[in-house]
């Protein structure tokens, strides 16, 4: 299985994008969620509660999949290990 | 199972770093194979000669000293963290390996479970 990466801080993400491998999957979650106003060519998903909470839902561009919860579940039953950015 | 411990705190944010590295060495006692990644401002765990007792917590430093005495001998170094912080390996208080990104890359992907400070 591959990695899944949950991205909880700017900093998490910067400090991530350094050793993510091409099949890893990212996940941006509560505060993590403000890197889609990044231009960046990686593919990431976003929790959709956590862009509406931040009025971020029409910002983000077309890298950025939006999931709810039982998406996520889904992106972690399907990813190991799981790895943390705060 | 194989537990690789992600430290990416500075030593005294809170009691975050003591509390981690008391899970490592739980961790330990369990015989899984554990490793540690020190990355980002974790690697400022590592200095030496800390006097952790004038801020009221233990010194860092010395909790991590009982990772060996607990046979938790891969510990790992982030490069470019340590660039970052103009660091040195004879900065350091343990015998770490240094991992460029595909190291780490190679040793994430062979965990069971990461955890985070």
């Amino acid at each position: 299985m591959t990695t899944l990466h949950l991205i909880f801080s700017a900093e998490g993400l910067q400090s991530c994008l350094g050793i993510i491998q091409p099949e890893d999957a990212l996940l941006l979650i509560e505060d993590g969620v403000y890197a889609v106003l990044e231009d960046s060519a990686t593919r990431l998903h976003a929790i959709e509660d956590d862009l509406v909470a931040r009025g971020l839902q029409d910002l983000h561009a077309d890298n950025v999949q939006r999931i709810d919860y039982s998406g996520m579940v889904e992106l972690v039953a399907r990813h190991q290990p799981i790895v943390s950015w705060h | 199972m194989r537990f690789l411990y992600l430290l990416r705190r500075p030593p005294y944010c809170g009691s975050l770093a003591a509390e981690a590295i008391d899970s490592i060495l739980v961790a330990g006692i369990f015989d899984q194979r554990v490793s540690v990644l020190f990355k980002d401002d974790g690697v400022l765990q590592l200095l030496k000669d800390q006097q952790g007792q004038l801020l009221g917590h233990r010194s860092v430093n010395k909790m991590l000293a009982a990772l060996p005495e607990y046979e938790i001998e891969e510990l790992f170094v982030c490069a470019r963290s340590l660039a970052e912080r103009a660091l040195s390996l004879d900065q350091l208080s343990l015998p770490v390996q240094v991992l460029d990104e595909v190291g780490q890359q190679t040793l994430i992907a062979a965990q069971n479970v990461v955890m985070n400070d």
